[in-house]
């Protein structure tokens, strides 16, 4: 049975959206797939988020204990740091027997890094080798640089190398990609599977995770909950600039004080996803009413304006793939951009009718 | 149009109270006590007469036929009274009546039901939420202002009811009059360019005087108004335009107000007079009410004072638009014969301390007499041997007379009094110090300066207007606002705008074979939608010489782009054919919410932000406008050269504002563009547009 290791060099690549496309198209195409995150980094104990939303997603008859078998806590850690002695290697293994059992395709998602979990002896290299998986890299393109990290992955893994995923790939960039870094990685001897552009949408946050993250109170129809935000700007001049700035970006967040009516009516007069009011002061009755005709809705604050957009930027760039919107499209990015046929050959699988 | 209104037949106060401390007591009372001759019913559910008007419990009720209704009445009965108002067969409408739009969602939804009664039965109406409505010829006062004000030639309106009654008592004491006075209140139905429209053809209103704080339709109103100030002057103040002015009107009507610069335009291209204060609207409007109009610019001043006659001197020079006159030999000749040694017969003629009216009917008649004066400012200051009265007296006769305006300056207090009121019952417009006659006098100057332009000519150029459809649809459809420079490149180009040769490359290999294709020297800019400041990151560089500097500038641009702004997107450096220098200047446009596509000219290059050195105007922008456009930025002596320098192609600039007023007008989903810099060759070399920007609204 084939089992395919998601590995990346770094943080939000995209991995999880990449296994969820993977899971998607295979089982459209008759396979029985299974899930697993071997080691997953989290601050406290709990239920993995990401195996939770893919089980469920995906209709997956394991439990998520033994999806996500391992969890990496900081008071884990401090465990071993005292000597606690635990094989988590065999843990895992007795957890892929039992996920394993019954599929005939196996998605294994990786760490963040090539060394992550290096501790407790489930770094990238050790948990491919341990579950005899081929690895696809999902690699963001980052300019010219990029295909030296590439190069390097190839160098410290195994035979069972798949191939790679250039995600995130600027639109202007997408066909000086494809003409130039794809021939020479594949003269290297790495298969490119795919070239994905990046979207705004799928890097954009939700009006609620915006909402829950700043704590804020909430004006407006439950329903904009999931409207994307793309960007933050904050309003601190005058109205006059501030319909110039504002009109910059399309569906932002616009950050600013409960007391400046007048950028708040700006800002609902341009393609704005959220206004944040800081300063825990209301808005007035006319503003709500013309949010609610422009379907705007008004976050409030108790932090003043300059907390609050440290706070907010926080959430952007790390945003976890959760809306159905964002997995309709990137369903659908996938389809058009990543060479499946290719992939199925180099797992030795086809297509079931 | 609004006769109904102004002068009707009949009036219905829906509301009138037998209770002296209700408004609709007030409102019945002004109505009867002012001289007004047409029939006028008190409508209260069970009272049979108030104040000995026949009183009905419906206007249903009245057996003759209705003109006017002013509805004083809960604002729960106003629905169903403008139902009955439109059976009976009323014409005109005001509604004194509040809590419509002022009071939010309901009120809004309310006023939209009102108005959609009114127009089903073609009604007009005035309000709701006002003052009511004033006409002087009819005597007719149906409102709840404490006063009925003088007759005279001032057409009033205002979107401030409390300014009114401020206004109606301030204009009692100081003895001016008015033809038709309007509280606007919400303007559902009669707004500003109703009024404009009726006023312009109306012959007992000299001057239109407006208090706004909003315009309805800015475009509509610029139509109406450009066609009513060929005929009458309108003079306007508008609020709320400093950035602490807007804040407070935003937080005031919850409503977003135009822009200074746009508002400025508006005014400016449609001929309407703007008031900085209260009183310059007034000082303005006397003038234009009392006076002839202005024929020219030219000015003499007869004075018995020379501090003073120094002062307006100074102050005509300072307005831009006024001159001194330069009175003919037969004058000066005629004053010297006239005047005692001392006096100097040089404008401005000062007949000296000692002067009684003699002199001043010398001085006054020789000047209005002179073909070379079309005004003459008066200054009188009171000394021991003047003869005040007389000589108020005087002036007002000599004035008569004559087709040439005069505005005094009779300045002091005490002495004054009873010519003072001379002069104001002879229509001569006196102002307590000299420079408020001069502004005075600068806006009569200014409407007829406009008045006597021509019909504004407007351009049209081939262009490729499916190009740019086609681009913008592009950009739609990646959910974009901003174009790419590559997108705004073609755009300049389908309106027939010269660019130099740029390419996008995203390799240092790329930069060089594309430099190679242009030709050196190269410039060479970083491409990133995120980095809107692109010197400020070291981001662009110029005079580029061959293929290695272009190949480590392309490696120093991005790693500078990437370490300064790490988080932008990079889409690699553009490599551009370096213009020739030339002389800078910037192209920008805001769509105004109000009035549109403002166009702005003005000194490009670093210093921009510091200098402010703009000129506006809203498209579409006529020949005439694009050409006194570029010649009003301060800095326009560096484009006709300096030392020696040959001028700059002007004729050229102008032809770019034009075809920009063209794309955005082609466009209304422009709402942002700059073009900066724009590099002006020398006269009939052209220029070329060095790097745009064009925000579209989502």
């Amino acid at each position: 049975m084939p089992t395919l290791y998601i590995a990346s060099t770094e943080t939000f690549v995209g991995k999880s959206a990449v296994c969820m496309g993977l899971l998607h198209r295979m089982q459209q195409d008759g396979h029985t797939v299974g899930y697993m995150k071997p080691l997953s980094v989290q601050a406290q104990a709990g239920e993995e988020q990401d195996t939770a939303l893919i089980k469920q997603t995906f209709h997956l008859p394991a439990a998520i204990a033994d999806m996500a078998p391992v969890l990496m806590t900081p008071s884990m850690i401090e465990g071993i740091l005292h000597g606690n002695r635990i094989s988590y290697v065999e843990q895992v293994q007795q957890a892929f027997a039992t996920v394993a059992s019954g599929t005939d395709i196996m998605i294994v998602e990786g760490s963040n890094s090539w060394a992550e979990g290096a501790l407790i002896g489930l770094s990238a290299p050790r948990v491919i080798e341990m579950l005899n998986a081929t690895s696809l890299l999902v690699s963001r393109y980052r300019g010219l640089h990029t295909v030296d990290i590439i190069l390097s992955v190839k160098r410290y893994l195994p035979d069972q190398f798949a191939g790679v995923l250039l995600n995130q790939v600027e639109p202007p960039h997408v066909d000086y990609v494809r003409r130039e870094i794809v021939p020479f990685l594949e003269r290297e001897g790495i298969p490119v599977l795919g070239v994905l552009p990046q979207d705004r949408l799928l890097s954009s946050v939700s009006v609620a995770d915006l909402a829950e993250h700043l704590n804020a109170q909430f004006i407006g129809d439950k329903a904009w909950y999931s409207k994307p935000v793309e960007s933050l700007m904050i309003g601190a001049m005058n109205s006059e600039a501030g319909l110039s700035f504002f009109r910059r970006r399309p569906r932002k967040a616009v950050i600013t004080g409960g007391d400046r009516v007048d950028l708040q009516l700006v800002a609902l007069e341009t393609d704005t996803s959220v206004l944040v009011l800081s300063g825990n002061m209301g808005p007035m009755i006319k503003v709500i009413e013309r949010a609610e005709d422009r379907q705007i809705p008004i976050l409030v604050v108790a932090e003043d304006t300059l907390t609050t957009v440290e706070k907010a930027e926080q959430l952007f760039g790390k945003v976890r793939f959760h809306q159905p919107a964002k997995f309709d499209r990137f369903i659908g990015m996938m389809n058009a951009g990543f060479d499946f046929m290719r992939l199925y050959s180099i797992l030795e699988i086809t297509p079931h009718p | 149009m609004l006769e109904a209104i102004f002068a009707p037949r009949s009036v219905a106060v829906v509301g009138a109270s037998p209770n002296p401390a209700r408004l609709g007591h007030q409102v019945l009372k002004n109505v009867i006590t002012n001289g007004y001759q047409g029939a006028v019913y008190a409508i209260h559910p069970t009272a049979t007469s108030i104040l000995d008007t026949p009183t009905y419990a419906s206007v249903l009720d009245v057996p003759e036929s209705l003109d006017l209704a002013v509805l004083v009445i809960p604002v729960e009965q106003v629905l169903d009274v403008v139902e009955q108002c439109g059976q009976k067969g009323v014409q005109g409408l005001v509604v004194i009546t509040a809590g419509f739009k002022e009071v939010g969602r309901e009120g809004k939804q309310r006023e939209q039901q009102l108005l959609a009664r009114v127009q089903h039965y073609g009604m007009r109406m005035v309000g709701p939420n006002c003052l009511g409505i004033i006409d002087t010829l009819s005597k007719l006062n149906a409102s709840f202002a404490g006063l009925m004000p003088n007759a005279g030639e001032m057409a009033f309106m205002s979107q401030s009811g409390a300014l009114c009654t401020a206004i109606l008592d301030w204009s009692k004491g100081g003895g001016l009059g008015f033809s038709r006075f309007v509280s606007l209140g919400n303007k559902a139905d009669v707004d500003e360019v109703t009024l404009l429209e009726a006023w312009g053809d109306d012959p007992y209103s000299k001057v239109i005087l407006a208090y706004l704080e909003g315009i309805n339709d800015g475009t509509r109103f610029m139509q109406v108004a450009r066609h009513t100030t060929r005929k009458t002057p309108v003079i306007a103040i508008k609020s709320g335009t400093t950035s602490a002015g807007t804040r407070a009107a935003s937080s005031h009507t919850g409503s977003l107000t135009g822009s200074e610069s746009a508002y400025e335009a508006a005014f400016r291209q449609s001929g309407i007079l703007r008031a900085e204060s209260m009183q310059e609207l007034f000082d303005l409007a006397m003038a234009f009410a009392y006076q002839p109009p202005l024929q020219g610019n030219k000015i003499a001043i007869v004075t018995n004072a020379g501090g003073p006659g120094i002062i307006a001197t100074d102050a005509i020079e300072r307005t831009g638009i006024l001159q001194m006159a330069d009175l003919t030999q037969d004058t000066i000749r005629s004053l010297q014969a006239g005047l005692p040694a001392t006096a100097n017969c040089f404008n401005p003629i000062d007949i000296i301390g000692d002067a009684r009216s003699d002199r001043y009917r010398i001085a006054l008649q020789a000047a209005l007499a002179d073909p070379n004066v079309d005004a003459v400012l008066v200054l009188f200051t009171p000394q021991a041997a003047s003869d005040t009265d007389v000589t108020a007296q005087l002036i007002a006769e000599l004035a008569e007379a004559s087709p040439k305006p005069v505005l005094t300056s009779f300045m002091g207090a005490v002495s004054l009094t009873n010519a003072r009121r001379i002069l104001n019952d002879n229509r001569i417009p006196n102002y307590h110090f000299p420079e408020r006659a001069v502004q005075a006098l600068a806006g009569m100057a200014r409407h007829t300066h406009w008045r006597n332009q021509p019909e504004p000519e407007y351009a049209a150029f081939a262009v490729d207007r499916e190009r740019v459809q086609q681009l913008f649809a592009q950009v739609r459809e990646a959910g974009r606002v901003e174009l790419g420079e590559l997108e705004a490149r073609e755009v300049m180009l389908a309106y027939g705008l010269r660019l130099p040769q740029s390419e996008l490359a995203r390799s240092p290999e790329e930069a060089v074979t594309l430099a190679n294709r242009i030709g050196y020297p190269i410039v060479m800019k970083i491409s990133s939608p995120d980095i809107l400041h692109k010197s400020d990151v070291g981001g662009v560089k110029v005079g580029l010489k061959d293929a290695g500097e272009v190949r480590d500038m392309y490696e120093l641009i991005e790693y500078r782009a990437r370490k300064y702004s790490p988080n932008a997107r990079i889409w690699g450096v553009l490599i551009q054919e370096q213009a020739r220098k030339g002389r800078e200047l910037l192209v920008g446009v805001n769509r105004d919410p109000q009035f549109g596509a403002l166009v702005a000219v003005g000194m490009g290059g670093i210093y921009v932000e510091v200098l402010k050195d703009v000129a506006f105007n809203l498209a579409p922008i006529s020949r005439q406008e694009a050409a006194a456009q570029i010649r009003s930025i301060r800095t326009y002596p560096l484009l006709r050269g300096v030392r020696g320098e040959p001028p700059a192609d002007v004729a050229y600039i102008e032809e770019v504002l034009l075809r920009v007023s063209q794309l955005v007008q082609d466009f209304p989903e422009i709402v942002e563009m700059d073009i900066n810099p724009l590099v002006v060759y020398n006269k009939g070399e052209g220029a070329m547009v060095l790097d745009a920007r064009i925000i579209l609204a989502s």
